[in-house]
């Protein structure tokens, strides 16, 4: 198998600011990898690099074996941009014709790859209509559409689910991932929501500048999720005492008691001992978004 | 080649559906000819010898130099799609392709040259229309000439804009600038006042312009007739200081300029801002 994207060392700075602090990763051919950050975490640079329309201070960045800045390597990628970028009083169509010829499609190919461009991301019905009138979760499709027009080896979305309501969020989200699976597309995307990405193969994860965690979901979750325990005890005190014999850390606050737990099948032993003495309780599994605050250091802000 | 094309395509769609700003380029080429009709046209039929026919030689003189200037004056609308692209960040679309940099400045300049000929065509109409309609004499030679003069009028006008305006980078700075540049070219190209009673200096940088050159190509081709007939048989001398002052003759520091040479200048002049323009764009 081989690698869409291999990014080493790679450093991109603006007027003295550090946007991207030499970062290097990979991503698998045909893999569904999230790249996830927060806000000015040095995503977007990270991309617009990949792309091509950014040029890096230093490191180096290749897709599918040829430099980011070749023409090969525009040819492979296809980008779907946060914000909307096709012509408002040109149709969907439009669009995608003059798109497609603008990566030097014949007219025989044009017509063939758009219609089935159209086809993958459920656009046929509003093909004909201008851009502008197209509701959110239409223009979306019709972005996708544009990315796909000339037939790319690979999908860079920048964040293509921000501003949808959940249920297109939703729709757009099975498109991606059915391009992925059903058409061998390799999908590179960004986004703040942890959420989305645990749909993800590999997951990437970006904080001012540098990369602080990378692995599969189950990974990420097995290394920095932390679940855990609150109760509401019946007598407080009684219930200290029993935790403090056991050797369990706890701490309180409002009566209320909370337990750290390396995993919830460890709440068993403490619930058998504190029967009776607990008016309620619930054992949490942490969620990957908590892991993300806790890795992005946002979570102590 | 295909991929020029198809940003030219888009750009052209992109502005003839937007009809608020067709509307604007054409009460550019209506207010400028207006203006000459109801404030310009009297001082300036005046101010020549009153011979027979002076009226339809300064209106065929007035409408050949406004052809001249046409070009820049509504290329504003065709480019005002570049500087949008850039300002929104919608150029990202095509930076993406593997479109090279001469190829997307080819697409912008391309789709300005349609426009700036289109509008030119409009204005000739109107202005063949006008003159027949005032019996002012007309050559069908001379309006072919016309018709052909327009090709490379609409392409030095729309390159030379393009590369001016292909490194702003905001919509106010992009207004403000063509206001300006449309109103001075008027003026520098000898449209509203004659050059002849223009500065010495002014005159020179007049003479740099290449819409000057096309403004006196034009007054050959379209005024011409209208030339020969008021002043024949008037005196070689008289005839020869008619043609400087009104621009027919140009000249530039003792060099004078006949079609050929003035032809050279601008397609000279306009490859170099081609240059400039294909250097401009580059990555950020």
């Amino acid at each position: 198998m081989m690698t869409a994207i291999v990014v080493e060392e790679l450093r991109k700075s603006y007027d003295g600011f550090e946007a991207v602090k030499g970062v290097s990763f990979t991503v698998r051919e045909g893999s569904f990898t999230a790249f996830l950050g927060p806000n000015g975490a040095g995503k977007s640079t990270t991309i617009s690099i990949i792309c091509s329309l950014l040029q890096q201070d230093s490191g180096r960045v290749s897709v599918f074996g040829n430099d980011a800045s070749s023409l090969e390597s525009r040819r492979a990628i296809g980008v779907v941009f946060q914000d909307p970028l096709l012509d408002g009083m040109l149709t969907v169509r439009e669009n995608l014709e003059v798109r497609g010829a603008m990566y030097g499609l014949s007219k025989d190919e044009l017509r063939h790859s758009v219609e089935k461009a159209l086809e993958v991301t459920d656009s046929m019905e509003f093909a004909g209509q201008r851009y502008r009138t197209l509701s959110g979760g239409q223009r979306r499709r019709a972005d996708i559409a544009r990315a796909l027009v000339h037939g790319p080896r690979l999908l860079i979305l920048d964040e293509p689910t921000s501003g949808l309501d959940p249920r297109t969020r939703r729709t757009i989200w099975d498109t991606i991932s059915r391009l992925n699976r059903e058409q061998g597309l390799t999908v590179l995307l960004t986004t703040h929501y942890m959420e989305e990405a645990t749909d993800a193969d590999d997951v990437i994860i970006i904080a001012k500048g540098e990369i602080v965690a990378r692995g599969t979901p189950a990974q990420l979750r097995d290394e920095y999720c932390t679940d855990s325990m609150t109760l509401v005890p019946a007598n407080l005190q009684a219930v200290e005492r029993i935790l403090e014999g056991m050797g369990v850390a706890y701490d309180t606050d409002k009566g209320v008691v909370r337990i750290g737990l390396s995993r919830t099948a460890d709440a068993v032993p403490i619930i058998s001992a504190l029967q009776g003495m607990v008016e309620s309780l619930e054992v949490r599994s942490g969620t990957l978004d908590e892991a993300f605050l806790e890795i992005t250091g946002e979570g102590s802000e | 080649m295909n991929d020029m094309l198809a940003l030219a395509k888009r750009n052209v769609l992109c502005y003839f559906r937007d009809r608020s700003s067709v509307f604007f380029s054409l009460m550019s080429v209506i207010i400028v000819i207006l203006l000459y009709l109801l404030f310009l046209r009297d001082m300036l039929i005046s101010a020549n010898p009153p011979i027979d026919g002076m009226d339809r030689l300064v209106d065929a003189w007035v409408l050949s130099g406004i052809l001249g200037i046409i070009p820049v004056t509504t290329c504003a609308g065709a480019l005002q799609t570049m500087v949008e692209d850039r300002v929104n960040g919608r150029d990202r679309d095509v930076l993406v392709t593997p479109m090279k940099a001469s190829a997307i400045a080819g697409g912008y300049i391309i789709s300005t040259f349609i426009v700036g000929m289109a509008m030119s065509a409009i204005a000739l109409v109107l202005s063949v229309a006008y003159l027949g309609m005032t019996g002012c004499p007309l050559s069908v030679a001379g309006v072919l000439t016309t018709v052909v003069l327009m090709i490379p009028s609409a392409l030095s006008g729309s390159i030379i804009m393009y590369a001016i305006t292909s490194r702003l980078r905001s919509t106010g700075a992009f207004s403000g600038l063509f206001v300006t540049m449309s109103v001075l070219i008027g003026f520098l190209a000898g449209i509203y006042m004659p050059m002849g009673t223009m500065p010495e200096g002014m005159q020179i940088v007049g003479m740099l312009v290449p819409a000057s050159h096309m403004a006196s190509l034009f007054r050959q081709s379209l005024a011409g007739e209208a030339l020969n007939d008021v002043f024949s048989g008037a005196p070689s001398e008289m005839v020869k200081s008619f043609r400087t002052d009104m621009g027919f003759d140009i000249s530039l520091m003792g060099f004078e300029f006949d079609p050929f040479t003035s032809m050279v200048f601008v397609l000279a002049v306009t490859a170099l801002f081609f240059i400039i323009a294909v250097m401009g764009i580059r990555r950020r």
